[in-house]
């Protein structure tokens, strides 16, 4: 019974805390821009997240290494740092995104501006990472994102044809209005939405946090091969309802009041409230997983204590990163760059350093003597392999259509 | 002493209002919009695109008519839910507002290109003209809304709905 | 620990097995990564002898400008007037699985030598509200807050190091290249109890290509056939040396010479008697 309420736990909090600022973003985006053609992509994202997550979540729960220590065991000193720089550069602007989602929602909320809610929210989010034990910051926004469904709702309550939107999402086209290259770049932009590359560090790491062991793999399968998938359901839900509300009338998204707007057409006031509950539970705690993700990353690179499991003095290092990481990005974020414009950046940037760490979790999957009877079989090794090319090529491609489409104009 | 404390407030209030206005009326810029293309090439080039090919002012004619249009229909879609009770004014009063503040930079930006032959003067105007109309519908619904003014909402709304049509029939023409 | 084997039966490769692996202490505790191995020449051959942990040993594994700065700061930052490197021996080293476990005296010495740590500790944790408390209770012994020297486990400068190996260039007398070194192999030769101790060089492993040399396919083809196939490609000029063969080191000029026709098989490639 515990056993089976730990899973349920698990599930739900997977599934809130799925969608963050780069989900809720550019699935609305390219909901309001391309219907449901581009719905495929979320799909192969989601498939693909699992595949990673599940394997470092193994990985971690047989061996007890976590993403980074593992990268830089198999890529060396040299190879290593140029990957932590580049990863936590990508992780590092994505938190300054979920910080700066923060603060909108709360302006949504408030009239308040958001640039005077963001210290609030950089130093709320440090408060957090500093003080509140890992389970309850891992289950209590993960379950709060969970009003995100929302978004479901609102989609069934369009009553939208329903033939002619599985058809459009299962008959994928670029529309007549738009370019091919436009279309694969926002394509690219989808699959690292789906596909952050913090979402496996803070997943590997999470699970040393909470002393994983052989007999949990079992129970993190569940979480990733039932909770991602419906947190990706959420994602489509955000596309559908823009395609059905904003796409019809010329609106663009570019902002994080547009996303929610089908939901206060379809559903009114109080749909609009768990839609801001969820923007600001889902940026919240993606805030908090990004932050512990650059502290993870970088002490793991150097052998450093890290972790909400030892008393914050034993991890000094660790905590001054989170510290100096949370002030980095509200001082980013006060140049009023505009959090929407960063999440943009960030999630293509995301689908570029993707095979940094792709690899060598994929590689160490494998390694008998660290996995045992727990390495790769012959099905994740297929599917490793096929997400191995769909991320070079993403990463390979993702800068050229950058500059050819002039960031998706 | 009662006097000194008075200006720190008084001081600290003019510091926070002005913090408050620089980054309220701070031009939001568009995803996908003309603007942020548009505006660097203006800075690059001393604030006037030369003038280039007939089509690809009309491009640049087409894309701010879209962005224009995105910002109108966001408007009158936040104030027509308004009006239904569905949205709260607090966030009705932001979407309206990103949206008018979003519109500066559109008309900025298509004002500042250099139209390269005489033959497009006409769309030049025409354009502007579209542009600044919309700027005036979607003050006018800041306005009613900022006043909870439900006739005047629904003016607005009417205004917006005009000023959209005539955008996209625009838009559509152009190319 | 969790279900990681023990590493240290048989041939250990030390680029993939010791290099760059988390150093834990009797309680898991994180103590730094193996950032060098500190090497001996004996009558036995080479040996490594101690673990080298901390900026100044990472410095030199960087090389290059970073490795200079990183080093520079090392030693501007450090109380001491001509720092010196710690080396753990090997002694202190007592299992060896996906992180290198050593004694409670090496995890002292590793918590007391750790400077950037100590000081943040005291300068800045533990000035905020909240430092102590907020873990869980597995951990009992005294915060560590002050630092406390361990000349005694000083690491001679010239002493030779694995890096020095590492990259170093294989020679046959009369000059032919081989090629440059990713991967050197060693034994426990005096495990005991709870202790590793030293371990004896072995085998050497030269290749032309560095691209995807740590990976772990060097010495043992696994994984999924489309990495294994590339890596075998691309490495499939790797050569497997033994030690014993070794005529010459030269650590200054980073060369490794050996006899004119000597056995040189691709790694993968194992003896019968090896089996």
């Amino acid at each position: 019974m515990k056993r089976l309420f730990a899973v349920a736990l698990g599930v739900l909090t997977a599934i809130g805390g799925f969608v963050d600022i780069g989900d809720l973003v550019t699935n609305a985006a390219v909901g309001a821009r391309f219907g449901l053609s581009l719905a495929w992509v979320v799909v192969v994202g989601v498939l693909g997240i699992c595949v990673f997550a599940e394997m470092s979540g193994r990985v971690a729960a047989v061996s007890g290494r976590a993403t980074f220590d593992l990268v830089r065991e198999r890529l060396g000193p040299r190879a290593g740092l140029l990957n932590l720089l580049a990863s936590m550069a990508v992780t590092f602007l994505t938190m300054a995104a979920e910080i700066g989602g923060v603060a909108l929602a709360f302006e949504l909320a408030t009239s308040v501006n958001a640039y005077l809610w963001m210290p609030v929210a950089g130093a709320a989010v440090w408060l957090v990472l500093w003080r509140v034990k890992f389970a309850v910051l891992e289950n209590a926004f993960g379950l709060a994102g969970l009003s995100l469904v929302v978004f479901a709702f609102a989609v069934w309550k369009l009553g939208p044809d329903w033939g002619h939107l599985v058809s459009a999402a299962l008959h994928p086209k670029v529309p007549v209005t738009e370019d091919a290259f436009v279309y694969a770049y926002y394509a690219i932009a989808l699959f690292g939405a789906a596909m952050t590359p913090y979402e496996v560090f803070f997943f590997s790491s999470g699970g040393i946090e909470e002393h994983w062991d052989v007999k949990d793999v079992a129970t993190m399968r569940a979480n990733v091969f039932v909770g991602f998938p419906l947190g990706g359901v959420l994602s489509l839900a955000i596309a559908a309802s823009a395609a059905l509300v904003l796409l019809p009338r010329g609106i663009e998204v570019d902002t994080l009041g547009h996303v929610a707007l089908p939901v206060g057409e379809a559903v009114g006031k109080l749909g609009l409230a768990f839609a801001l509950l969820g923007f600001f539970a889902a940026t919240f705690g993606a805030a908090c997983e990004t932050g512990l993700s650059v502290g993870y990353s970088i002490a793991q690179y150097f052998g450093w204590q890290w972790g909400k499991f030892v008393e914050p003095l034993r991890a000094a290092r660790f905590h001054v990163v989170l510290l100096l990481a949370s002030a980095t990005a509200v001082a980013i974020l006060l140049t009023t760059v505009d959090p929407i414009m960063l999440t943009e950046y960030s999630v293509v940037f995301s689908a570029v350093a993707l095979p940094l760490t792709y690899l060598p979790i994929l590689v160490v999957a494998n390694d008998r003597t660290y996995m045992g009877d727990h390495a790769n079989g012959v099905v994740a090794n297929l599917l490793g392999s096929v997400y191995l090319v769909l991320v070079v090529l993403a990463s390979v491609a993702a800068l050229p259509l950058m500059l050819i489409t002039k960031a998706g104009q | 002493m009662s006097a000194r404390s008075g200006s720190t407030v008084m001081s600290v209030r003019s510091t926070v209002l002005s913090v408050w206005s620089t980054v309220r009326f701070r031009p939001r810029s568009s995803l996908r919009g003309a603007a942020p293309g548009i505006a660097l090439a203006l800075l690059l080039s001393g604030c006037v695109v030369p003038a280039r090919t007939d089509a690809g002012y009309r491009t640049d004619a087409s894309m701010a008519l879209e962005s224009a249009t995105s910002a109108t229909r966001t408007a009158q879609l936040a104030l027509q839910q308004w009006l239904q009770g569905r949205m709260p004014r607090t966030y009705a009063n932001i979407v309206v507002t990103d949206s008018e503040s979003s519109l500066g930079p559109i008309q900025a930006s298509f004002g500042g290109v250099d139209p390269p032959n005489r033959k497009v003067d006409s769309l030049r105007a025409e354009v502007g003209g579209e542009l600044s109309d919309a700027a005036d519908a979607l003050a006018q619904g800041r306005i009613a809304l900022r006043r909870s003014d439900r006739a005047g909402a629904m003016k607005a709304v009417a205004a917006l709905g005009k000023v959209s049509s005539t955008l996209e029939k625009t838009g559509a023409g152009v190319q | 620990m969790n279900g990681a084997a023990d590493l240290a039966q048989g041939r250990i490769p030390l680029v993939l097995r010791l290099l760059d692996h988390q150093i834990v202490g009797a309680e898991d505790e994180l103590l730094g990564n193996v950032d060098d191995l500190e090497l001996a020449e004996t009558d036995r051959g080479l040996l490594v002898v101690g673990l080298l942990s901390g900026p100044a040993a990472l410095a030199v594994r960087h090389g290059g400008r970073s490795g200079h700065w990183l080093a520079a700061i090392w030693r501007r930052l450090h109380p001491d007037h001509h720092p010196h490197v710690l080396s753990i021996p090997m002694a202190h080293v007592t299992a060896l699985d996906s992180a290198v476990h050593v004694s409670r005296y090496a995890q002292r010495v590793l918590e007391q030598e750790a400077g950037l740590e100590l000081w943040l500790r005291r300068y800045v944790v533990s000035r905020l509200p909240g430092a102590r408390g907020g873990g869980d209770d597995r951990q009992h012994n005294a915060v560590i807050t002050s630092r406390e020297r361990h000349e005694e486990l000083a690491c001679a400068d010239d002493a030779p190091r694995l890096s020095r190996l590492l990259g170093a260039e294989v020679r046959t007398r009369s000059g032919e290249v081989l090629g440059t070194v990713i991967e050197l192999t060693a034994e426990a030769f005096e495990r005991r109890g709870l202790e590793l101790g030293r371990l004896r060089l072995v085998e050497v492993v030269c290749s032309r290509r560095h691209l995807g040399q740590d990976l772990g396919y060097t010495m043992a083809p696994q994984g999924p056939a489309l990495v294994r196939g590339i890596l075998r490609r691309w490495h499939s000029g790797d050569r497997r040396l033994s030690l014993d063969d070794l005529v010459h080191v030269d650590w200054r000029e980073q060369t490794l010479t050996f006899p004119d026709g000597v056995t040189a098989r691709h790694p993968h490639e194992r003896l019968p008697q090896e089996r």
